[in-house]
């Protein structure tokens, strides 16, 4: 019977199915950040990738961490009372970071750029920009905290598998399953976007508007 | 130069419709047992509900009220048909919302006045979306049946 068992084919199943239809949608600005922010334009496409896969580890082993307090506290009560605090803070910061990183992009393009004001609003974006983690691994364990159904399902199914060593690895393939699915979104955005002007200029503009919506997501409560 | 950046690009469109198509085959999967209208699903979210399925009735109870993310909440299902009760076999109830939170299956096992219980523990979406559908899967007679059922799943304390 496939209930949510201690079988860890099902959390890599639940990652990989769930990559494609839950992450890609609300982790690709992520994807694009990370990009943006790790791998410069002349970095070439291992740069990006080695940049995604740094995140993708700080992801994974924050979910680890996640599911070794889910197989030690043993209920999905307990542990989601405790984190559903944290995890909201969490979304206002990668909110902010996300329309930050939106806001240095486009603030050295356009015609504003040159004006007074816009040097600026630059030099206070750059100031800002350095309070980003400097590395993607860093980025990839904090974002690992953002409130996520899907990561919701694998911490239930983990208080299952009755310790915190059995939880910490069901997480860690569960994250590992949702990889393939953000790493393809990075992969076309390298050979789409990331060294276009005009469509690096419209990721940056998604960037800012999903990080306002998560900004406004983790406000709202 | 060029060539390579034509390339690039036909190499980046085919990526981003291998993504879509996997994600729309993800959804597609979801969608095709959600195969019934929201609105004609009955609710259990505040009362026990009837499905009736022409020969068949079942049923449905969930509890405790409200039904709260995160918490063990109880499903309890009891068919009759004509006025005699009905064990369900191989029934299993799997939930699922709009959007896809994996796989939420649990098999029904037998209780005591004819009901059958499944326990589940389901997510809560960030989203701010509490509409969950439940699904019964049974044999009956040697047919596949199956019935639908929809309730609200309210946060645990502390959350609006």
């Amino acid at each position: 019977m496939p209930t949510p068992s201690t079988d860890l084919l099902w959390f890599l199943t639940l990652g990989f199915l769930g990559g494609f239809g839950h992450c890609i949608g609300m982790c690709a600005p992520f994807v694009l950040l990370v990009s943006r922010r790790f791998a410069a334009p002349g970095a070439g496409r291992a740069g990006a990738l080695g940049a995604q896969l740094w995140y993708a580890a700080g992801r994974v082993l924050t979910y680890a961490v996640l599911g070794a307090l889910a197989g030690f506290v043993g209920g999905a009560v307990e542990l989601a009372g405790s984190l559903l605090g944290l995890q909201r803070a969490a979304l206002v910061l990668a909110g902010a970071v996300l329309v930050l990183e939106a806001i240095l992009g486009l603030a050295g393009t356009g015609p504003l750029a040159a004006t007074r004001g816009g040097r600026l609003f630059a030099r206070v974006s750059m100031a800002l920009g350095r309070r980003i983690p400097g590395h993607p691994l860093g980025l990839g364990l904090l974002l690992g905290l953002l409130p996520c159904g899907l990561l919701y399902s694998a911490l239930i199914a983990a208080v299952s598998r009755g310790g915190p060593l059995e939880g910490a690895l069901a997480l860690v393939v569960f994250g590992l399953g949702t990889a393939p699915a953000l790493l393809g979104v990075s992969l076309a955005d390298d050979l789409l976007a990331r060294r276009r002007a005009l469509l690096d200029r419209l990721a940056r503009l998604f960037l800012l508007a999903m990080g306002t919506w998560f900004v406004w997501t983790g406000l709202r409560g | 130069m060029r060539r390579l950046r034509v390339g690039e690009t036909v190499v980046g469109l085919a990526v981003v419709v291998a993504i879509a198509a996997a994600s729309l085959a993800v959804r597609q999967r979801q969608a095709a047992r959600d195969d019934s209208p929201a609105a004609d699903v009955p609710d259990v979210s505040r009362r026990d509900a009837t499905l009736d399925l022409g020969d068949l009735r079942i049923v449905v109870s969930a509890g405790p009220r409200p039904l709260l993310a995160f918490a063990r909440n109880r499903f309890r299902f009891r068919a009759e048909a004509g006025g005699a009760p009905v064990a369900l076999a191989e029934a299993v109830v799997s939930f699922t919302m709009a959007m896809p939170m994996g796989d939420h299956r649990h098999a029904l096992v037998p209780a005591s006045d004819g009901w059958q219980d499944a326990e589940a523990v389901l997510p809560l979406c960030p989203s701010g979306k509490r509409r969950w559908f439940g699904r019964l899967d049974f044999t009956l007679a040697g047919r596949p049946r199956s019935a639908r059922f929809a309730f609200d799943l309210a946060a645990p304390e502390g959350r609006p």
